[in-house]
């Protein structure tokens, strides 16, 4: 896409876990990205049961249950959503 | 009989010139109303022309406006069939479309619906566990989750 050629993020899809590891870690490093990233295993199990693709935000709460679901990205990846969505859970 | 017959005669004959002046004044009449139906028409169909080119540029144009709007149809579906396939048949398929095509079609609409996906809302997260991108361990959610809630955050880099 043009925004990835504007952010000078251009990669090939990755052809194995290896490369796919090497791009994350790109990702992670251009980013700076402090929490856990983890990839998907190369069959998108995890991508296909979230339908996460191509990105999209979760919040799951103490009970295991989808507390907030944002719409597709890039049209519904809105933090501020997710914010509002993290100050109504419980306090514990 | 003859004097009526005469009389009949020379009646029929006045009859006669007199209906052959009346065809005379009439097919002068004739000729001047023919003349005027004519001018008339000439009149009709100088008007008539003016409406009538509208109205074939209105036929043309409703021509022109339906086969638009059964290309765009045609197009939406396309584009609404390939959102439904995988990231990468999608992918391929983008590579080759201008950015114009986000102009075209309602596509945050139709991306919304097509993405919409099967977990929703208040139900239980499928539970995944996936190694780091360094390889340094695997993260479960249920693990994860038994003492915080979790945000996750899906991304792709490519």
């Amino acid at each position: 896409m043009q925004s990835n050629v504007k952010d000078k993020v251009v990669f090939a899809s990755p052809k194995n876990e290896e490369e796919r590891a090497s791009v994350a870690g790109a990702c992670v490093r251009k980013l700076g990205i402090k929490f856990p990233a983890v990839l998907d295993e190369f069959g998108n199990s995890t991508e296909q049961a979230y339908t996460g693709w191509p990105d999209r935000i979760y919040l799951v709460d103490q009970n295991g249950r989808v507390a907030y679901k944002s719409k597709p990205g890039p049209f519904g990846f809105k933090a501020d959503q997710l914010a509002a969505a993290l100050g109504k859970l419980p306090k514990s | 009989m003859f004097g009526t017959e005469r009389r009949d005669g020379r009646n029929s004959r006045s009859l006669d010139s007199a209906s052959s002046a009346s065809r005379t004044i009439c097919s002068a009449r004739d000729d001047r109303a023919l003349v005027k139906v004519r001018n008339m028409s000439t009149t009709v169909e100088a008007i008539s022309g003016k409406t009538r080119r509208p109205r074939r540029w209105l036929k043309i144009t409703a021509r022109v406006l339906v086969v638009v709007f059964v290309l765009w149809a045609g197009f939406v579906g396309f584009m609404w069939r390939i959102m439904h396939r995988s990231p990468e048949e999608f992918g391929r398929v983008m590579m080759h479309l201008p950015w114009e095509v986000f102009l075209v079609c309602p596509f945050e609409t139709m991306w919304t619906q097509a993405r919409a996906g099967t977990v929703h809302i208040g139900d239980a997260a499928p539970d995944f566990a996936l190694t780091k991108f360094d390889k340094t361990g695997t993260v479960r959610l249920s693990d994860l989750n038994k003492t915080q809630p979790v945000v996750m955050i899906f991304g792709s880099y490519t």
